[in-house]
């Protein structure tokens, strides 16, 4: 009645990793890791968003939240964000698959707070890194720094206003 | 004793205090801005009263909202926690008016320790060693200038009314010195409402060590040791520890007295904290004195066994010391650890959010002074520190042990936080030997690597079983409902999205 499923992981980078996964029993699975590996694995959980893991003795408890393929979890008081897609999701986000957001030209704001100076002019040339609006939040000043290099479009800001997190700052052409 | 006190103050501090509160039977109001309806002060308090919008110049600055919530629920007594209305005068003086005991030192002390040139001359008056620095704020950038040029680079550039690192500025040579100045003006004065600030000699690589104090109203004043508190970035404090790994007990005793003799010079009633610069030399310096209760005060508490809640609100009951200096006994050691919703891989950005997932650590030695529980939020409008972490050992070495085990121990899950930049300071070995300083951090994260991650196998493994076993339960629930069975969702559509979901439909 059970079959063997598969699943693509992105642990932090675009390289893909297999899993493949089949339930011997309720809680208990066998796994085939992306090296090859076969494990068996006793999984206990208590309740939704936790899970403890008896592999060969080895024992693991993970806490989980999952947002669509999107996985957080802490281990062993380390923190993981990684995204794992059965074969149809997989293929969905293929499809989906666009512009992402690096090629933006927009620097937006990454925190709410008020624009306490702006140190670029528009159709300046600004490099990746350079800091070109100071923001105050938390009573802290911050330098926000360009996100990629090029001309400075338009400034959609100026020193005194207020900005929401994800607010356009600065708008940057790179020419492509 | 008071009846009913309230808590002019929100998150952790707030939790905290009520706690002593409710130990010693005084019944807790809290007050709370729109944006702290769900917060855990809130839901703690006996009573809890709204003071208005997210803002906190709206709320927990509002003096008379404040004064007026005392006066609907009855409360005696304010107790102001730290930051907010904490080191105000003017609010120490209205509540005096109101006749509202505020817990903390009189309107006079407070002023005289918050204008940090009247401090400072008020400690050379003490005979209290001071760093060398301009003797009243200065205003002219050029005349500024002047002065830095004449005690040496570099200076430090520092708000008269500031705390907490707010219009503070390091500068080392004197082409940077006129930005940095006006960045300071400009700081301070959206932070305190004053831009006054002042020019100081800068010591090169000092330790910041502090000493707790503890004065009633009949004169009695004793200190209960120290706290290092070097391990800071942008002058604001991450893990304090106490004792200070490298003091001797010579200068212990000597910067106990002169902590002592400070408060003395002001008159000073309740808790506070003499800060001073230690260098390597052992020659230290007075800083300033927080006329308030610190972020790090359980450190103290965890070594000298004493409460310092309770003793401020018994102070300002008229109630007097029931120890001498020499009954104040210290046994092992403790360490805070200063949790934050922060981005520590992207510039230690604020990271506000829902937690929803949150699990404090447990066991022997291990004390979690927080704010925040699993389905609470860590609004946008406020420092975004949700927990103090500490522990004690019978000595440094189980100190650390410990509080690297409390941190694998702690889950907090749904927003970024500086849980894992902890243990990593912990582990440096700097801060495993004690040798470090102020600058330990700053120069520390100019080489720092991103470190390894050690548990990546196992956090696919259970990402990969928990969307295994979803997918599971869904084809269980789907095909009960194809059975005609009646046990499936009620809407075609969600039975739909959920055959995608498991790839059967195409």
């Amino acid at each position: 009645m059970s079959q063997r499923r598969q699943y693509t992981v992105f642990n932090g980078d675009e390289e893909e990793r297999s899993w493949q996964v089949e339930t011997l029993a309720e809680g208990r699975y066998q796994v085939v890791t992306p090296d090859g590996e076969t494990l068996e694995v006793d999984a206990y959980s208590p309740r939704e968003g936790r899970l403890h893991l008896l592999s060969d003795h080895g024992s693991a408890d993970v806490v989980f939240v999952s947002d669509g393929g999107k996985v957080d979890l802490q281990v062993r008081g380390e923190r993981h964000q990684v995204e794992v897609y059965n074969d149809r999701e997989l293929r969905m986000r293929a499809a989906g698959a666009g512009a992402t957001a690096g090629d933006s030209p927009e620097l937006v704001s990454p925190m709410a707070g008020k624009v306490v100076k702006v140190n670029c002019r528009q159709g300046a040339f600004v490099s990746h890194g350079d800091p070109l609006v100071v923001v105050e939040a938390m009573k802290m000043e911050n330098d926000l720094q360009a996100h990629r290099g090029g001309v400075v479009e338009s400034i959609e800001v100026e020193a005194g206003d207020a900005v929401e997190i994800g607010d356009v700052l600065v708008i940057i052409d790179d020419g492509e | 004793m008071f009846d009913k006190i309230l808590i002019a103050n929100r998150g952790e501090i707030a939790v905290r205090v009520m706690r002593s509160l409710k130990e010693m039977g005084i019944a807790t109001v809290a007050v709370f801005s729109e944006a702290d309806r769900q917060a855990l002060h809130v839901r703690m308090a006996d009573e809890a009263v709204c003071v208005g919008p997210a803002q906190s110049s709206q709320s927990y600055l509002r003096m008379d909202k404040i004064i007026d919530a005392c006066r609907k629920t009855g409360a005696t007594a304010v107790h102001p926690g730290y930051g907010f209305l904490s080191e105000n005068a003017e609010f120490a003086r209205q509540c005096q008016e109101a006749k509202i005991t505020f817990t903390g030192p009189s309107p006079e002390a407070n002023e005289a320790m918050g204008e940090k040139t009247r401090a400072r001359e008020l400690m050379q008056k003490a005979g209290v060693p001071l760093v060398p620095g301009t003797p009243e704020a200065v205003e002219e950038a050029t005349q500024a200038l002047a002065a830095a040029e004449e005690m040496g680079f570099p200076v430090l550039v520092k708000a008269s009314a500031g705390g907490g690192g707010k219009g503070m500025r390091r500068v080392d040579r004197a082409a940077d010195f006129v930005d940095a100045f006006e960045g300071a003006r400009r700081e301070a004065l959206s932070a305190f409402g004053n831009g006054d600030v002042y020019v100081e000699k800068f010591v090169v690589n000092p330790r910041h060590v502090e000493l707790q104090i503890l004065a009633d109203s009949q004169g009695h004043t004793i200190h209960l040791f120290e706290r290092d508190c070097s391990i800071q970035r942008r002058h604001q404090k991450i893990i304090e520890e106490t004792p200070c790994p490298v003091l001797s007990e010579e200068i212990r005793q000597k910067m106990g007295q002169v902590a002592v003799e400070a408060a003395r010079a002001v008159d000073y009633e309740g808790a506070g904290t003499v800060e001073f610069l230690l260098d390597a030399e052992e020659n230290f310096y007075f800083l300033e004195m927080n006329t308030r209760l610190q972020v790090e005060h359980p450190i103290t508490e965890l070594i000298t066994g004493v409460d310092l809640v309770k003793w401020q609100v018994r102070i300002a009951a008229g109630e007097s010391l029931d120890m001498e200096q020499d009954q104040v006994q210290r046994k092992g050691a403790a360490i805070e650890c200063r949790i934050y919703a922060e981005d520590v891989e992207n510039g230690f950005r604020p990271a506000p959010g829902p937690v929803l997932e949150l699990t404090a650590p447990q066991g022997p030695g291990v004390r979690d002074d927080s704010g925040v529980y699993s389905g609470s939020v860590v609004p946008v409008h406020y420092d975004p520190m949700i927990s103090k972490l500490c522990v004690w050992g019978k000595d440094r070495e189980e100190a650390l042990a410990r509080m690297r085990r409390a941190i694998d121990e702690y889950v907090i899950l749904g927003l970024t936080t500086n849980l894992e930049f902890h243990r990593e300071v912990l582990e440096h070995p700097d801060v495993v030997s004690g040798d470090y300083d102020t600058q330990f951090v700053p120069d520390w994260l100019e080489e720092r690597q991103r470190p390894k991650k050690k548990h990546g196998h196992t956090a696919e493994l259970a990402a990969v079983l928990a969307t295994h076993r979803r997918d599971e339960r869904l084809q269980a629930q789907t095909s009960v409902g194809g059975a005609g069975g009646g046990g499936g969702s009620k809407s075609r559509w969600k039975d739909l999205g959920r055959l995608r979901q498991l790839g059967r439909h195409h």
